[in-house]
């Protein structure tokens, strides 16, 4: 039997915060960490986390496994088990609405800093924004974010000051605009990352790297920014 | 400091480009020491206030004083902004902020004053 330890908090009925323990038979079996927590729903219906696609593309099963982030749709309890016990607990650093479930609008509060979208004020072609393969291979590594929060949740600098610095996930998205060859507002996007908080708040503690379920590399694409930030100081 | 220094000084990028400059030019000043100290051994302290008389070396000793201060000023910036937060220690960390900021730049500043005068009057 294996033991599941999770985070259990309703605002309205707890004081405070709680961990509970469940025994669960995975009958030898490698399952997935959400496969257990619907099977314990089941057992449990108040226990309440997000889940939708259970296939690492809608990055809403976002949350702390045994210790690291990641998603729970994609995390095998071969990685999870930690001597015949698993911890589960919400993103950290966020607020918690109920259980494994947290506010996520500083987060995307973050992420519409950066405007992510593309701007191009030239006149729309017939067809498309033409670009060469080079330059789409550019955004590889970048567009694939799926804004779990794995990232940015993660992160001591975003823990500390979530408000101004942007977020390793921010940060990955404004670097996939700014890279791209389609848009034109490259200027303004820079000026509007070059304060002490938003970008250089990064202490290049790569947790973001270390957790991300996309093995996508936010710390790099940081760096990419800092580098574009200080040629335009020179 | 002057409304063009905070001006400076809001630019993240000026920042952590002024801290590595500074970094830089301490780092010179050790390697100039210790390479100094290698090749002139014998030198006894005669030799030694001579060289720390003249105007050059004058310059280089402030101006290393002045970009340690620099250096560290920004740094423990950083290290008061991510620590002493409200959303960390509560509503009592502006003040506190405020009050650490200012004995930093106290300090600093009081350690460039004191490296001016020590170096002036040798």
């Amino acid at each position: 039997m294996l033991t599941v330890s999770i985070y259990r908090y309703n605002p309205e009925t707890d004081k405070y915060p709680y961990m509970q323990d469940f025994e669960f038979d995975a009958l030898g079996k490698d399952l997935m960490v959400l496969d257990v927590l619907e099977k314990l729903k089941v057992e449990d219906p108040s226990l309440v986390f997000r889940r939708s696609c259970r296939e690492g593309v809608c990055g809403s099963d976002g949350m702390n496994i045994s210790g690291k982030n990641g998603l729970a749709c994609i995390t095998p309890l071969s990685e999870a088990i930690r001597n015949n016990k698993i911890i589960i607990r919400p993103l950290p650093g966020l607020p918690v609405i109920r259980d494994l479930v947290i506010d996520m609008k500083q987060f995307y509060a973050q992420y519409e800093k950066i405007e992510p979208y593309m701007v191009n004020d030239s006149p729309v072609p017939e067809i498309e924004r033409l670009q060469s393969q080079e330059e789409r291979a550019k955004l590889d590594g970048l567009y694939e974010c799926i804004l779990c929060a794995c990232c940015s949740t993660a992160c001591p600098s975003f823990w500390w000051n979530p408000d101004k610095f942007i977020g390793p996930s921010g940060l990955l998205q404004a670097y996939r605009f700014l890279a791209d060859s389609r848009d034109t507002s490259t200027k303004e996007r820079l000026s509007k990352l070059d304060d002490p908080f938003s970008v250089f708040r990064c202490h290049g503690i790569m947790n973001c790297v270390q957790v991300c379920p996309k093995g996508l590399n936010p710390t790099r694409a940081i760096g990419h920014i800092r580098n574009m930030l200080i040629r335009g100081a020179t | 400091m002057t409304g063009l220094t905070l001006l400076f000084l809001r630019s993240g990028s000026n920042k952590w480009l002024l801290q590595r400059f500074a970094a830089g030019i301490v780092l010179s000043y050790i390697m100039f020491i210790v390479y100094l100290l290698i090749i002139h051994r014998e030198m006894d302290y005669y030799e030694w206030v001579n060289l720390n008389k003249a105007i050059p070396m004058r310059f280089f000793s402030f101006l290393t004083a002045l970009s340690l201060s620099v250096h560290a000023w920004i740094g423990m910036w950083c290290v008061v902004t991510d620590y002493i937060t409200v959303r960390l220690i509560g509503p009592k960390a502006d003040l506190i902020r405020k009050i650490c900021v200012f004995l930093i730049t106290s300090v600093t500043t009081v350690y460039v004053l004191w490296v001016l005068k020590v170096v002036w009057s040798i």
